[in-house]
This record gives C-alpha cells, structure tokens and sequence, in this order.
C-alpha cells in the first residue's frame, strides 16, 4: 500500500503538520469564544441602560405629577448642595489692603 | 470608580469624619448644656464661605493609659483662617466634644501655628475657648504646649490684637491665655475661669464655693476685671466679638478702621451747656456727654461693671475710631483708686499700642483716700495710669469738664505727659485741689485764732471768705489757660465739633519714644 507506506522522510512532515492542524483548531476555538464574551457583555450593558433610563423616566414622570412636589424637591436639593460641607469654598472674602506698612519691604521699625 | 476618584472619596470622607469631631453624641450632649460646638461658633463669628481650616487631620500621638486607642481627627480644635466683614482674622475654637477639649500636645501645636501665621501677615487672632484643662494623659507634654501658646500670646502682645471668647470651663494654667491676651468675653453661666476650682478651694481653704461664686463671668466681670465683657448667651457674645473687631486695626502699623460717618460733625448739644451742676458736689452722669459728642451716640464700652468711677471703650468721631477715657461722677464722685487707675492704664495701653487716638473726659476730684487704697498700692496702681498716658505717642485730646484736682489732674493726661490738644470747659477747675480744701489748709492759722477770740461762727465765716477768694482765683480754667497748659477753653455744646478738628489735625502725628529694651512700668 503506497498511502500507509510512510517512508522515514514523511514521518517528521506528518507529524509537523498534525500538531498544526491542532493548534490552529484551538486558536479558532479561543477567538470565537472571545467574539461570543464580548458580544454578550455589550449586550448586558446596553440591557441595564435601557432598564435604569426607563426606571429615570417614571421616577421623573411620577415627580411631574406635581409642581410643589418639584418645588420642594429642588429646594432639598439646593439646601443639600449648599450645607453640603465637603464642596470647598470658591468665595474670597479678603477685602485687598493695599500699601499696608505691614507688608513693606523697608520698614524702619523692624 | 478610577483610583484618583476613590481618593477624592476617601478625602471626603475623612472630612466628614472630621467635622463631627467626638461623634453626634457628643455634639447633642454640647446643644443640652445650651452651648454650640466649635465649627458652630466658628460659623457664626466669620463672614459665609470665609473659614479656611487647617490641620483637620492632625491626631495625637499619646500612647499612655489607652490612648493609643482613641483617635479623632483634628483633636479637639479647629483652627485656620477667615473674615469678619472683608478683614481677615486667624481663630482657633476648642471642641469640647473632643476629650472635653483637653489641650494635648498636637492641638497646642496647631493653635501656635496659626498664631505664627498670623504674626507674619500681621492679622489679630481670635480664641474661642472651652476645655477642660491640660490632657492629663500626656503628662508634660501638655503642659508645654500650653508654655508654646502663652509664648506666642507674650510676643504677640502688642503687634497683632488677641481676643479671647470664654465659652465653658477655662481652668488651671489655661488661664493664662486669656490672661495674656487684650481682650476676654465670658458667658455668663456657662463660662467660668479660676487657677485653683472649688474642690482644691475647699480641700486647702475649707472654703465651701460654687463655680459660679468662684470663677463666673459676673465675679471676673465685677471683682476682679479679669473680663471686660460678659454676655448672656453664645449669640451674643459673638455679635459682641464682632462689634469689638470693627474698632481695632489688624496690626500694630495699621491705622484704625474708618467707617463712613453720617453724623453732621458739627451737630451741637445745648444740653451740654446746661450739663454741669451748680453744686460742685452734685453729680452728673458722663454717659450723657459720651453719648452727646461721639458719632450717631454709639459707645462700645469695656469693663462696663468694674471700677465704674472711670469710663473706657470705643467710638467714632467723624468715622475714626477712638479709645474714650472719662471719669464718672456719678460713681465714687469720679475718683481714681487702685481699680479704675489699673482699669484705665491697661486700656490706653492698648489704644497706644495699636494706633487708636485717645480722648480723655476729665473731671476728678484726686484720689482715693484711706487706708484700704494705700494698703492695696493705690501709689503704684496710680503710676500705671500715669506711665500709660505719658509712654503714649499716639494723639491725645482731652477735654476738662469740671473738676480736675492735684495728682489726678496730672494723671489724667495733663498737657506736660504730652497731651497734644487739651481743651477745657468755661466750668471746670484745674487746681491743686478744691477750694474748701485750699482755704483751710491755707488760712489754717488764722481761723484757730478767730475762732478763739471771737468763737467758731466767726472763724467759718472767715473760711467761707477765703475759699470764695480761692475759688474766684483758681477754680477755673483761665488760670491753667494762662500759662498755656490748657489751649482753649470751649463751648460745651461744640465739643463734638472740637475733637473732631483736633482728631483730623493729629492724624500724621509723629512721636517716637527714645529707643529702650522696653520701660519698667510699676507693675
């Protein structure tokens, strides 16, 4: 039989090749499984976006009911925002005191 | 949440941690006792948005007796900087919450730090104070941290204005802050301040007192003048912080604040005219001639319940501010003795010290006499008034109302201890002493033997002569006028007017005392 006939030359070639075919099965393996994780986390995401924009939506929807209830929900806000203590302080009170003997750079007293 | 973000939070959070100081309990346990915690006070007393804290996260690091285990942030005082209408101004407010605010060595540490900043950018200090003393697990520690803040308070002394805001216990060494600093505010009822409380009081003494009867803002407000202003509640005293802080400068090179006046300059008092009794031994009440020539009426006074025979505090002529000092006849006849002469000495001090002109209301009698004054070094205590108005080189005006006798006529800023502009009412008498005084001294001889040849209706009547004799000689102004120790005599109704010409004239006065370590005053 010439195709089982394996002469010594080919016994090296074949094997070679062997291992190939099956790492390169391996490789397609890894990279559909990779497509697969992707495509499903994008789709999670895209899932609970959709579910928190829809929860916004009637949260606000509920909130409209109401223009006091607005009112008064923008007021604790404001209050929160300004007792808010960890906001630091942007405001400059220090009144300028310019020419002040204090600061002179020849001072015949010190 | 990106690192950068996580830290942001931790920050946040380390601030929050901060701000409650010994944790809600202990704030809710300070609001019961009717007493706001430290960041409150803080917020009252400083213009909205202005406070810059420092050092929130300092802890202490005492490992005696289990403190390793208890940390708070900030440990018990806040301090840093802010402004009181526009001007900036270092404080520190203890936090009772925290170990009953107990002075460790980290919380003197940041008090002097913002002391030292204050001194280079020439801003007063003010200290809200309330602590239970000296943190007794730190030992030595403690106690040289209070030595580091009465350090500071002594070099301060004179450059920058220190107050100090008694709001709780203030005992032990703790009081010599205060002590040492220009003002002191107490709350009445719920501050107190004493070296030795009422258990050691009793244990030595057997002496049985309260808090209150030892160390409270009415005794030192009243008894011993350790306090020069007391108020009813928190509030209150902090209004009266801020009152105080618009009449002083920020340093000892700065000129006074000035505020826009709306009072005319040259509104005049008729009352003024008619002011002085008839009787020279009837009083009259200061208050009113006060009241009459500063601007818009308002008067700021200090020590307002202790030595009343003499006045002191702040007003404005023409918008400047100006350290007022007036007899009282109405109390004690206006005299001076130990009290009111240490009392006044120490406030023109502080008007020299600071840049603040001083306008001196006479009319005194002399001094007290009696054993209990020269016992109690009336001598010495009378030469501190005497040595603080002639070591003074800012300006001086006085005004002479009525009587101005003797040592006191002296004392009360004469013209020889350097009083720039002194003027004198048409009714006052600048004399050695009174005329019933003089005449008997004087005619001492001839009365005995009138009295013994012709009986002791006769020799009074002889008396009487004389003193009208004196009287028509010296008890007016012309006298001292005529050797120019007085430099004009006025209309009482236009003194308003007078001061604020003489203020204006002196406002580039310029005096330097010959150059010294420092004076020796009779302390």
């Amino acid at each position: 039989m010439v195709l089982l006939s394996i002469s010594d030359a080919n016994i090296w070639y074949l094997a070679g090749m062997s291992i190939l075919v099956v790492f390169a099965i391996l490789l397609i393996l890894v990279a559909v499984l990779g497509i697969f994780t992707a495509v499903a986390k994008k789709t999670n995401a895209k899932v609970s976006n959709i579910k928190e924009n829809r929860l916004v939506d009637k949260q606000v929807k509920t909130l409209d009911k109401s223009e006091d209830d607005t009112a008064a929900v923008a007021m604790a806000l404001y209050l929160y925002l300004q007792e808010k203590e960890n906001r630091e302080s942007r405001v400059l009170t220090i009144t300028p005191t310019p020419n002040s003997p204090w600061g002179a750079q020849l001072n015949p007293r010190y | 949440m990106s690192k950068q973000t996580e830290r942001i939070q931790e920050l946040m959070d380390k601030r929050a941690k901060a701000r409650i100081g010994g944790g809600e309990k202990a704030i809710e346990k300070q609001h019961a006792k009717g007493k706001f915690t430290a960041r409150e006070r803080i917020d009252m007393l400083l213009d909205k948005g202005s406070f810059e804290e420092l050092d929130m996260f300092v802890e202490h690091r005492c490992t005696n007796f289990g403190m390793e285990k208890k940390h708070y942030l900030g440990d018990g005082v806040v301090t840093g900087s802010g402004t009181i209408n526009g001007r900036l101004v270092y404080v520190f407010a203890q936090d009772f919450t925290v170990s009953a605010g107990s002075l460790s060595e980290m919380l003197a540490s940041k008090i002097c730090k913002v002391m030292d900043i204050a001194m280079k950018v020439g801003a007063p200090v003010i200290g809200l104070n309330d602590s239970g003393g000296a943190r007794l697990q730190e030992g030595i520690n403690a106690l040289a941290g209070y030595a580091e803040i009465f350090q500071r308070n002594i070099l301060a002394s004179g450059v920058i204005p220190q107050i100090s805001a008694i709001m709780g216990p203030c005992a032990g060494g703790a009081v010599y802050s205060p002590a040492l600093t220009d003002f002191t505010f107490m709350v009445e009822g719920s501050s107190y301040m004493f070296l030795t409380g009422p258990g050691p009081v009793k244990a030595v003494l057997g002496e049985v007192v309260t808090q209150e009867q030892l160390g409270g803002a009415s005794v030192h407000a009243t008894k011993s003048g350790v306090t020069h202003f007391t108020a009813t509640n928190e509030e209150e005293m902090i209004a009266m912080v801020k009152q105080l802080f618009s009449y002083i400068p920020q340093n000892n090179l700065s000129k006074t604040p000035r505020v826009e006046c709306t009072d005319p300059i040259d509104r005049m008092e008729d009352y003024l005219n008619e002011i002085i009794p008839d009787n020279p031994n009837m009083p009259y009440d200061m208050y009113q001639v006060i009241a009459g020539i500063v601007d818009n009426g308002e008067f700021f006074e200090v020590q307002p319940n202790y030595a009343k025979n003499i006045i002191v505090g702040f007003a404005r002529f023409n918008g400047q501010s100006v350290g007022i000092v007036a007899n009282q006849p109405k109390q004690l006849a206006g005299v001076l003795d130990c009290n009111s002469s240490r009392k006044g000495a120490r406030f023109v001090r502080f008007c020299d010290a600071f840049n603040i002109p001083i306008v001196t209301l006479v009319d005194v009698p002399g001094f007290l006499p009696g054993t209990a004054q020269e016992y109690n070094a009336v001598i010495l205590h009378g030469a501190k008034l005497l040595y603080a108005y002639g070591e003074a080189t800012v300006p001086k005006v006085t005004v002479t109302l009525r009587k101005s006798y003797g040592g006191s006529h002296i004392v009360m800023s004469c013209k020889q201890l350097r009083g720039d502009l002194n003027y004198a009412w048409p009714s006052s008498e600048i004399a050695v002493m009174g005329a019933s005084g003089a005449a008997s001294v004087l005619y001492a001889k001839d009365a005995k033997t009138i009295k013994e040849e012709q009986g002791p209706e006769a020799a009074a009547a002889y008396i009487k002569e004389k003193e009208a004799e004196y009287e028509k000689l010296f008890a007016n102004p012309y006298q001292a006028a005529k050797y120019g120790y007085i430099d004009d005599v006025i209309e009482p109704r236009n003194t308003r007017f007078r001061v604020i010409r003489a203020l204006a004239q002196l406002e580039n006065k310029k005096l330097v005392n010959p150059a010294k370590k420092h004076g020796n005053i009779p302390l």
